[in-house]
């Protein structure tokens, strides 16, 4: 098998999971939703800022989102030497890493179309400038992704994974929370040329992120 | 000396902190040898 | 067991001290106050060589964490090295940050302004942070250091995204720069002077701290080794085993 088949593999073994355990459907995006009811009673809707706010707001509750689905990721392969027999499978390294990259990153973006529908609905934003935002937001999401499964790897089978994924995870994804949210900015207030440097920023930061992945995932896994 | 609470509070503070690190950085590594020693 | 030799670490530890005396003298006596932002400015003398040196110590892991990563360097010297650097990263980084509000209030009427040095600090901050927590925990030397080394490569990637991002947007929003605690690019004379001493003085303290890390680093890991020794050898003997256990944990660190 070459990568992209070894990665599929693994991708869909994560979605099958996901398919019967429906734990990202009935938790993780409710989460999100929640998160953003939270937003209205932080911010006052009758303040007139959660319209303005909301593509920080977005980002905020789909990195939060990322933590629970990275978090997800690994504790399915924590029981029945699950990650043993992934060390034992003879699948290659970056195979694995893609694999299980791109199963969060297709949840993610179930919780990105949910929490767009949220904001438009709960805070009265207007959709614009299609391209660049669909594009920020799939750069962004690869870039999540990938720095995500990276540090869950690092961080799998450790009794403090919980706490210690956010402290790693979130400052070094920083970047992408600041580039989608001008994105998304820039995008709706119908200035398109703005985001479309944004998005490339995102693009770069998630070719790293992967390339980087990629390398380091298969040593981490024979660590942890 | 204008704003002479932030400057004088800033410089202080630097050598407090540095001073405290220092010291505490000696205790550590006197326990790690004491410890070496008896084990 | 050091970086230095010892005597060198001493001569380095008193020297230091001299350096960041006389800094003091020409920080806050010698030195002029500056026309626009008065005595306030002082605080300059301390917090640009923080940042120097928190951006240095960054570096260093960084470096250190790589040549571990290497097959051909890979030493334990590495790995001690990039966490104590880490340790000290923190402490001036957290310096600098300090250092700038102390600055910021008086001068530009805040505590905290989202420029990009600012800002790119802070993070920073965090990534050293979430580096120290991740050694904290319980693991064979050798994964530990592989796991760090990895981890700090990864941060040392990002802190040019973050820069370069914050960098941008910041200048993208020209109504705030009224609060850019921007470096006066004319200092001369005696200002310029102390501002060099006081980066000097700071690496100068930098190494001598470094070395003394380092020291209590190899130190803890020896202590480790022994616990291990002795773990097994009681285990060994209270199970009347001829061979020892495969898996022994290593004893909770601080």
């Amino acid at each position: 098998m070459n990568l992209i088949q070894e990665a599929l593999l693994v991708a869909g073994k994560d979605l099958r999971i996901e398919a019967r355990s429906r734990v990202t459907t009935q938790q993780v995006l409710p989460f999100g939703l929640i998160v953003l009811l939270l937003f209205a009673f932080a911010l006052d809707p009758d303040r007139g800022v959660l319209s303005r706010v909301a593509p920080g707001l977005f980002w905020v509750a789909v990195l939060l989102g990322t933590l629970l689905s990275i978090g997800r990721a690994f504790a399915i392969e924590a029981e029945n030497g699950a990650l043993d027999g992934l060390r034992l499978s003879g699948l290659d390294g970056s195979a694995l890493f893609l694999g299980k990259a791109g199963a969060v990153a297709v949840q993610l973006v179930a919780l990105e179309v949910l929490l767009t529908a949220g904001v438009v609905v709960l805070f009265n934003v207007g959709l614009g400038g299609i391209a660049p935002l669909v594009l920020a937001t799939i750069a962004a999401t690869v870039g999540l992704a990938a720095v995500g499964t990276l540090y869950g790897v690092l961080s799998a089978g450790l009794r403090v994974r919980e706490t210690l994924l956010p402290v790693l995870l979130l400052p070094v994804v920083a970047p992408v929370l600041l580039g989608a949210s001008r994105a998304w900015e820039a995008a709706i207030d119908g200035a398109s040329g703005d985001a479309w440097p944004w998005v490339a920023l995102l693009g770069i930061f998630a070719v790293l992120f992967t390339g980087i992945g990629m390398l380091v995932f298969g040593p981490l896994l024979e660590e942890s | 000396m204008r704003f002479a609470e932030y400057v004088i509070g800033g410089w202080a503070l630097t050598a407090g902190a540095l001073a405290a690190y220092w010291l505490r950085l000696g205790a550590r590594i006197r326990r790690a040898e004491r410890l070496n020693r008896d084990a | 067991m050091t970086l230095l030799n010892p005597r060198v670490s001493r001569i380095l530890g008193w020297a230091a001290l001299a350096a960041l005396a006389v800094l003091a003298v020409f920080g806050l006596w010698v030195a002029p106050p500056d026309r626009v932002q008065s005595d306030a400015q002082r605080l300059m003398y301390l917090h640009v060589p923080s940042a120097w040196i928190a951006y240095l110590a960054f570096g260093i892991t960084a470096m250190a964490s790589a040549l571990y990563l290497w097959r051909r360097t890979r030493s334990p010297v590495w790995d001690r090295l990039a966490a104590s650097s880490a340790e000290l990263g923190v402490l001036f980084t957290g310096l600098t940050l300090v250092l700038g509000s102390l600055w910021g209030r008086p001068v530009w009427g805040v505590w905290w302004a989202w420029d990009a040095r600012l800002v790119t600090t802070a993070v920073l901050f965090f990534l050293y942070v979430g580096y120290l927590a991740l050694r904290r925990v319980p693991a064979p030397i050798e994964a530990r250091a592989k796991r760090s080394a990895i981890a700090a490569l990864v941060a040392f990637a990002d802190v040019p995204i973050v820069h370069f991002s914050v960098d941008w947007w910041r200048t993208l929003h020209q109504q705030a720069t009224v609060f850019t605690p921007s470096l006066n690019a004319h200092i001369h004379g005696v200002m310029a002077f102390t501002l060099w001493w006081g980066v000097v003085a700071f690496t100068i303290l930098f190494v001598y701290l470094l070395d003394r890390r380092y020291r209590l680093e190899a130190l803890e890991e020896d202590l480790e080794a022994r616990e291990l020794t002795l773990a097994i050898e009681e285990r060994v003997q209270g199970a009347g085993l001829t061979a020892p256990p495969e898996h022994v944990e290593v004893g909770a660190r601080g």
